[in-house]
């Protein structure tokens, strides 16, 4: 059933996929890489034509949502998946897999490749970069996760005093930024 | 509630549009009600490209908040240690009502790793001090999760824990009992009528006593209290009964001897002699 002859790359086997990005950008993605995007799933299952090796390359996926750079970002991080996404099990593993997710840039990158990956439906790239974001903020000061989000403080001075007061083990020894 | 709570956030959101709107699919992971809820929020198509980015920008005036779609946000909340937590509950008032929700508790106790609760004794016979979450693992250092100290029965011994809520008493008059949420640092009161032998048991779900009979899948414990006001716990899945030596070191289930004891043999706490380990 599968035509591989218009296959650019001859040592793999498998089909390729066209994705087409926000900047109209052409990603040429293995099926295998692109089906875990469920998003570009559910594209080819409302087509009602599941035979997406067939179809190849011919096949442009718009991705109106998706920028470029933040594509490449989950394509690469999605093919090193199959190592990335075992389960720790020991505090080591722990360490690597933090020092991992802390290769993928600013909070500011995180929030792109987080909202391409819901967009995407990239379950296991969202849980991923979540968790990046978690890592992020997980030490920073009410202040900081504020003006992080955006989010206006809307207690009133005493409240707030109160509440320092109350959980003051919570707000010490957090990140000076 | 809390959808009310997760509403409100949602309302928070920028409404974008987006011409091509792909099928959104609930997030299946944790086995809660709190899902299937909430998850179906209108609010949440980001378009990343109304911004033209030419590339990955990291602009300090973003508001990453109102990018984000608010099941995503309650995601990486739920992903943050109970002391991030804590800190955030005072960003602004919706936050504090989504944390504050049982549900959210239930949640994130659902996904984090077991801890185990340890109550540090300021008397020999049991009178508690602070408590303590901690986290065990296999090698040091064991990271406290969250200290109680404003933990503020000091006459009450904590008794037991499941499921992430924890039960304590006044061991001499095992009345009232207390129920904390350590995650949400939320306790309740719980004053049971006199009577020679009560049979309660712990709803989880609406987060009650309710009397026995019950007994329905939500329910795990019940507390009994005998005609000197010994409280027991009764295990109603095993049907068991387990007498509870307020002197000594409490432990439900074996599983919970070997993290606890793990525990103990570290130094780097000091909690004094009487300090008692539970399964939480």
């Amino acid at each position: 059933m599968s035509n591989t002859s218009e296959n650019p790359n001859p040592s793999s086997s498998s089909a390729k996929i066209t994705l087409k990005t926000s900047d109209n950008e052409l990603f040429e993605v293995e099926e295998a890489v692109a089906m875990k995007f469920c998003t570009v799933k559910q594209y080819f299952e409302d087509e009602k034509d599941n035979d997406v090796a067939a179809r190849g390359s011919s096949t442009v996926i718009p991705l109106p949502n998706v920028h470029s750079a933040v594509l490449a970002r989950l394509i690469s991080y999605c093919k090193k998946l199959p190592q990335s996404n075992a389960v720790a099990d020991n505090h080591e593993e722990e360490e690597t897999k933090k020092k991992e997710r802390k290769q993928y840039g600013t909070p500011g990158d995180l929030v792109d490749l987080i909202s391409a990956a819901n967009y995407l439906d990239f379950k296991e790239g969202l849980e991923f970069f979540n968790q990046a974001l978690a890592d992020h903020i997980q030490n920073k000061s009410v202040e900081y996760v504020r003006k992080f989000f955006g989010i206006k403080g809307d207690f009133e001075p005493h409240e707030e005093e109160k509440y320092r007061e109350e959980y003051a083990w919570a707000f010490e020894g957090v990140d000076e930024d | 509630f809390l959808f009310y709570a997760i509403h409100s956030l949602s309302n928070c959101l920028q409404q974008k549009t987006s011409t091509y709107q792909p099928k959104k699919k609930k997030q299946q992971r944790a086995p809660n009600s709190m899902e299937s809820k909430n998850y179906s929020i209108k609010a949440d198509k980001v378009v990343l490209d109304e911004k033209n980015k030419e590339s990955i920008t990291t602009t300090t005036d973003r508001c990453y908040f109102s990018e984000l779609p608010s099941h995503v946000t309650l995601e990486i909340l739920l992903k943050l240690p109970i002391e991030a937590l804590i800190r955030c509950r005072y960003v602004c008032k919706s936050w504090r009502d989504l944390l504050l929700d049982p549900s959210f508790a239930k949640l994130h106790h659902g996904i984090k790793p077991t801890g185990v609760m340890l109550q540090s004794s300021l008397f020999p016979h049991g009178n508690s001090g602070g408590l303590y979450l901690l986290e065990p693992q296999e090698e040091e250092p064991t990271s406290i999760i969250a200290k109680f100290n404003n933990f503020t029965y000091l006459e009450s011994t904590l008794v037991n824990s499941c499921n992430g809520l924890i039960c304590s008493c006044d061991i001499r008059m095992a009345n009232p009992i207390y129920i904390s949420n350590p995650i949400t640092a939320l306790h309740w009161l719980v004053k049971l009528p006199n009577g020679s032998v009560l049979i309660r048991s712990f709803d989880l779900e609406n987060e009650q006593f309710r009397a026995i009979p019950l007994p329905s899948s939500r329910v795990y414990y019940a507390i009994i209290l005998d005609c000197v006001g010994c409280p027991v716990i009764y295990n109603i899945a095993q049907e068991s009964f387990r007498v509870l030596n307020p002197n000594g070191i409490l432990l439900t289930h074996v599983k919970a001897t070997a993290h606890a004891s793990s525990f103990v043999s570290l130094k780097d706490i000091a909690m004094g002699d009487g300090s008692r380990v539970l399964m939480f």
